[in-house]
């Protein structure tokens, strides 16, 4: 005979089984959408952490000690984090997975499943009887197809780790204010747990900053705060502690991104956010590489945001029954933002939504409390209908986008196999490479120099190969221009340089064998019009037109455009946009030339040589010129010029020693020589200038971040060392002395007339000291 | 001392303050929500250090290359064959094949015409040649002076312009610019009330080149341009209508457009219609006697044979 078994256990029985069933959904919306995220290979700066991490596991296991008293990696560059416990989680994979990327993925995975199941406890214990709301919520979050980028790329750990660590404090600190006054004894011990989940957050990402806050606001929300005063006090106090112990480790209160990318992320906040489609693209997370816009889930998208706002705003008043929690998720959703404020940006390609991945949670969860709100038949229907639209749009859009990651993860392997078997082929010369891939349809590459001695170095290569290549791209804040300078000194020593350019189409290198002339020659090679040959049609608004000139074959590496403007009114910021027929594939115009209302050169120039668009096209034939409303309503058809560099812009090299090639000289332990020698020569020079200034940019400063332009005529504002040199051609002696900190730094040249500048700037030459 | 209703009141219109301040910021949610239904900001890949490039506030559209210098669809080289079943021609090349209404009639007229650099127009220096096979026919009442054997500056009228090998190239100086035309090329060439024609019967795609640099086409945006076979090129002082796109001359036309100003079109002709219904090209099916009469002819009749197959019949049609 069965025992009868009692009605509480038979009830209790019962929601257990539906907790079971409701993780076993999570668990397989888990799989179903991000088990293909396992299969891509390393990426960007996942290069810059595995050699660490082979060294942390091969007789170095201090290393990991070390990122708890100095920056994360002990790189105190453009990236000054503060990470440890990231470091020690990715050792561990490394160590179960000896170095293969499956572990690192299975991790990643596993870590966001069970952070969807955070959220749903979480959920739960908010809207404290309705367990289908907190399903909803925690399947919302499982497949928010924002998620991408957090869960594919490795480096994201330190976002899927503070959100799991983040959650636990919050679910520990509401189990221990939700317990009935018979359980009041576990209360202390949710309180350790929540405590000990903040330490570990705040050692994850700074964006755990915001916790001790967070949880105080859930305390008012409940009216427990004073009850709670001495918690939450203890949790500021370990939140000062961490800043203060942050700080001396990173040697900087605010640390993140520093140097000029630093700089041009804290002032372009507004301009991320505002004028550009970030906040557009968090709420419809579409890849714009797989859905258009015309994409019929955009459609969907609209019409479901659109159901969400009618239904909130219709139920406003009934909204006040749950007042106090709505708010406390709506101040979590933004507060949890905050401390990311540098880097927060999201762009239509979905790079950057890694920000958003704690925050999301709290916003699913206020979505799916609006449930509990009591509503009207017809309001909970649509409200209903439009969450399993987002349910369904965000699991279709999430599946597409993670192919991003795939093929980059793809064409990343297969370039770091060419690299291989391009250094084998070398046989002891350097091989130079340049137009690397910076962005494979949203997912990092970033293969720059920094990303490429990763590659080449162990556990992924036998040997240290990375002083075996050298790159030519800009680095690290990408806008598509090459050292061209570097590129022909390459080319002029064949012995020592193999010199290749990546096909990013065919996704392989191809050796670069145009032919270079040589100095002499070049600078007396006279300056030609050219012919402008057809006007193309204005655009739809009258805002641009284009013209076509004929270039006649005549442009080799060390060209460049002189564009002469007569007539030229600009009346707000825009552009001269350049672009050429034989390279009709590249996903953004060729080049572009910024004009401001309140400059008034007649003659503008253009380096065209140091795109590397222009560098890598085949033949070239015809050049498109696509200018605003201001200057074709004139009707002066600009004249176009074709020069030389050496004509507008004055050299400066590197001359060629042990510690210095390819316009890079270096001031490292490997080295011996503290000097280094920069010859310069301004005699080519067209422009009228009656000196040079030698310009020493500050440690991680890079020219171009500021303008955008690969030379400009902008002196700096704040330069290490500004030095008058005498003359327009000789030489001169830089020394490891007067460079104070570890870092590199760029070294310009800039003509000066009366004391102003009056051409561009010359190329850049790069110093590295350690 | 207030009395104690006030105060009652002043509780009750804080109690209302600060319950609405969380409605305002819930409403502002709703309405949010709704704005991201409708709002539509410029893509402008910007958002970060992630590899896009830096945009300027303003973005033209960068629809590059513009479909004149690249035809959408990929045209295998014209030839004028000396055997009709030659394999290459045999083998079916899809174009004959698609249904009309699945063709894009602007796309198929610009295969007609190609923008080439200026360097590629030929110089009209003295050329040495042959210059038996170079003739040129006119129409009774066309005015045109022979500059030389290979040169012929047409005031107005009509005239066919034929060069064979080994003749190497032939000139037509016109009031909208230059004509050239290469080895084994028909052409007819009228101009009449400010209308210049230029029908290329039979001539492969870079055979017959226009360098339109006068009249409407002086100055800077002086295109020069490759007319293939079976294709018509209208250069026309006024803005070019229909009344010059499809005169009432009986021949069949289809897949015209009008190109950038409005001043230059491209049609394709039926060059089997063409040769039935120009006065001139009918007179020469009369003249059975000259051997170059016979191999124009024979060639204008091959290329009509060729393109009916490659391009089909469908669609063209004759306004009288």
């Amino acid at each position: 005979m069965v025992p009868k078994v009692s009605a509480p256990i038979s009830k209790a029985r019962t929601i257990l089984s539906l907790v079971w069933l409701h993780l076993i959904w999570l668990a397989l919306l888990s799989y179903l959408v991000w088990a293909p995220t396992i299969a891509p290979y390393f990426l960007s700066d996942d290069f810059l952490h595995l050699n660490y991490l082979y060294r942390v596991c091969h007789g170095e296991p201090w290393l990991l000690l070390d990122n708890f008293k100095y920056t994360w990696l002990e790189d105190r560059s453009f990236f000054n984090f503060f990470r440890p416990l990231v470091e020690v989680s990715l050792a561990f994979d490394y160590f179960i997975g000896k170095g293969s990327p499956l572990v690192f993925h299975i991790t990643a995975v596993l870590l966001h499943f069970s952070n969807s199941i955070l959220v749903y406890f979480i959920a739960c214990l908010l809207t404290k009887t309705n367990k289908t709301s907190a399903l909803i919520a925690a399947s919302l979050f499982a497949v928010a197809a924002n998620h991408c980028e957090t869960v594919a790329w490795i480096l994201s750990r330190s976002d899927l780790l503070v959100t799991f660590f983040y959650l636990a404090s919050i679910l520990a600190f509401l189990k221990a204010e939700t317990q009935s006054e018979q359980k009041e004894r576990y209360s202390g011990a949710f309180r350790i747990v929540s405590r000990l989940a903040l330490i570990l957050s705040l050692l994850c990402k700074e964006a755990a900053i915001s916790l001790p806050f967070v949880l105080l606001v859930f305390s008012l929300s409940l009216g427990t705060a004073r009850k709670n005063a001495k918690f939450h006090i203890i949790n500021m106090l370990l939140a000062a502690f961490y800043l203060i112990w942050r700080s001396f480790s990173i040697g900087s209160l605010y640390g993140g991104y520093s140097g000029s990318l630093g700089e041009l992320l804290s002032s372009s906040l507004g301009t991320r956010w505002f004028e550009s489609e970030a906040l557009f693209q968090i709420f419809h997370p579409f890849n714009l590489a797989y859905f258009d816009k015309t994409h019929v889930l955009r459609l969907v998208s609209r019409v479901t945001w659109f159901a969400l706002g009618l239904c909130v705003l219709i139920n406003i008043r009934r909204l006040e029954e749950k007042q106090a929690t709505l708010l406390f998720l709506l101040f979590w959703t933004v507060f949890s933002l905050l401390p990311s404020l540098q880097i927060l940006g999201v762009n239509a390609y979905m790079s950057g939504s890694r920000i958003v991945y704690l925050s999301a949670a709290p916003f699913m969860i206020f979505l799916a409390l609006m449930l509990e709100i009591k509503q009207s038949r017809f309001s909970a229907t649509i409200y209903r209908a439009a969450l399993l639209s987002l349910f369904l749009t965000m699991t279709w859009a999430a599946r597409v986008n993670n192919q991003a990651w795939l093929e980059a993860g793809r064409s990343i392997e297969k370039l770091q196999h060419q690299l291989l078997v391009l250094i084998e082929a070398a046989k002891g010369s350097k091989v130079v490479v340049f137009d690397l891939p910076q962005n494979i349809k949203g997912a990092h590459c970033f293969a720059y120099q920094g990303i490429l001695n990763g590659m080449l170095k162990p556990p992924l290569t036998a040997s240290d190969l990375s002083k075996q290549v050298i790159a030519l791209d800009f680095q690290p804040l990408f806008d598509g221009f090459v050292d061209c300078n570097s590129l022909q000194n390459a080319l002029q020593q064949r012995e020592k340089y193999r010199v290749y350019r990546y096909d990013r189409k065919a996704e392989k290198f191809v050796p670069y064998e145009k032919p270079v002339q040589d100095q002499e020659s070049q600078e007396h090679k006279e300056s030609k019009n050219i012919q402008g040959v057809y006007q193309a049609s204005k655009d739809e608004d009258n805002s641009f037109t284009s013209l076509f000139y004929d270039l006649k074959g005549q442009c080799d590496l060390n060209s460049a455009l002189a564009l002469s403007l007569p007539e030229l009114k600009v009346k707000q910021k825009t552009s001269l946009y350049f672009a050429w027929p034989n390279d009709p594939d590249h996903d953004y115009s060729a080049a572009f030339l910024p004009l401001k209302p309140e400059e008034k050169n007649d003659l503008v120039y253009m380096p065209i040589s140091d795109y590397r668009n222009w560098l890598a096209s085949e033949r070239l034939s015809l050049l498109r010129l696509t200018m605003p409303k201001e200057i074709y309503e004139t009707k002066a058809t600009p004249t176009i010029t074709l020069q030389t560099l050496s004509a507008i812009s004055p050299r400066l090299l590197a001359a060629d020693a042990d510690n210095a090639h390819l316009n890079r000289i270096y001031f490292t332990k490997e080295y011996s020589q503290k000097e280094g020698s920069l010859d310069f020569d301004a005699t080519a020079l067209t422009i009228d200038c009656d000196e040079l200034v030698l310009e020493v940019g500050r440690k991680y400063v890079a020219f171009n971040h500021y303008t955008r332009l690969s030379r400009d005529d902008k002196p700096l504002k704040k330069a290490l060392m500004k030095v008058r040199l005498p003359g327009k051609k000789g030489r001169y002696i830089i020394k490891d002395s007067d460079f104070p900190e570890k870092g590199w730094y760029q070294l310009r040249l800039l003509p000066f007339k009366d004391g102003k500048p009056c051409g561009l700037s010359s190329n850049v030459v790069i110093v590295y000291k350690d | 001392m207030k009395p104690e209703n006030q105060n009652n009141l002043d509780r009750s219109v804080t109690i209302k303050r600060k319950k609405q301040i969380p409605g305002i910021l819930l409403g502002t949610i709703g309405l949010a929500f709704i704005a991201l239904a409708f709002a539509d900001p410029r893509f402008t890949v910007l958002g970060g250090p992630y590899g896009q490039p830096d945009p300027q506030p303003v973005t033209p559209p960068v629809v590059f290359p513009p479909v004149i210098f690249q035809p959408p669809v990929d045209r295998p080289p014209v030839v004028v064959p000396t055997d009709v079943t030659n394999s290459q021609l045999v083998a079916p090349t899809g174009l004959g094949n698609l249904q009309i209404n699945q063709i894009d009639p602007h796309a198929m007229a610009l295969l007609g015409v190609q923008l080439i650099p200026d360097s590629q127009f030929p110089p009209n220096d003295k050329v040495q040649q042959n210059e038996d096979w170079i003739t040129v026919l006119s129409t009774e009442g066309s005015v045109f002076t022979k500059i030389n054997n290979y040169t012929v500056d047409l005031k107005s009228g009509e005239i066919l312009v034929s060069v064979k090998s080994p003749s190497k190239i032939a000139f037509v100086i016109t009031p909208f610019g230059t004509l050239a035309f290469s080895a084994n090329s028909d052409a007819m060439i009228s101009y009449k009330d400010g209308v210049l024609r230029i029908m290329n019967f039979d001539g492969d795609g870079m055979a017959i080149k226009a360098q339109l640099n006068k009249g409407p086409f002086g100055g800077p945006a002086d295109p020069t341009v490759t007319i293939a076979s079976g294709y018509e090129l209208v250069a026309s002082e006024n803005k070019i209508g229909n009344k010059e796109l499809r005169p009432k001359d009986g021949i069949a036309r289809r897949y015209s457009k009008v190109l950038e100003d409005g001043h230059l079109a491209i049609s394709e002709f039926s060059v089997e219609s063409a040769m039935k219904n120009c006065s001139m090209v009918a007179d020469l099916s009369q003249k059975t006697s000259g051997v170059k009469e016979r191999r124009i002819l024979s060639d204008m009749s091959k290329m009509a044979a060729v393109l009916n197959y490659k391009h089909g019949t469908q669609g063209f049609s004759a306004d009288k």
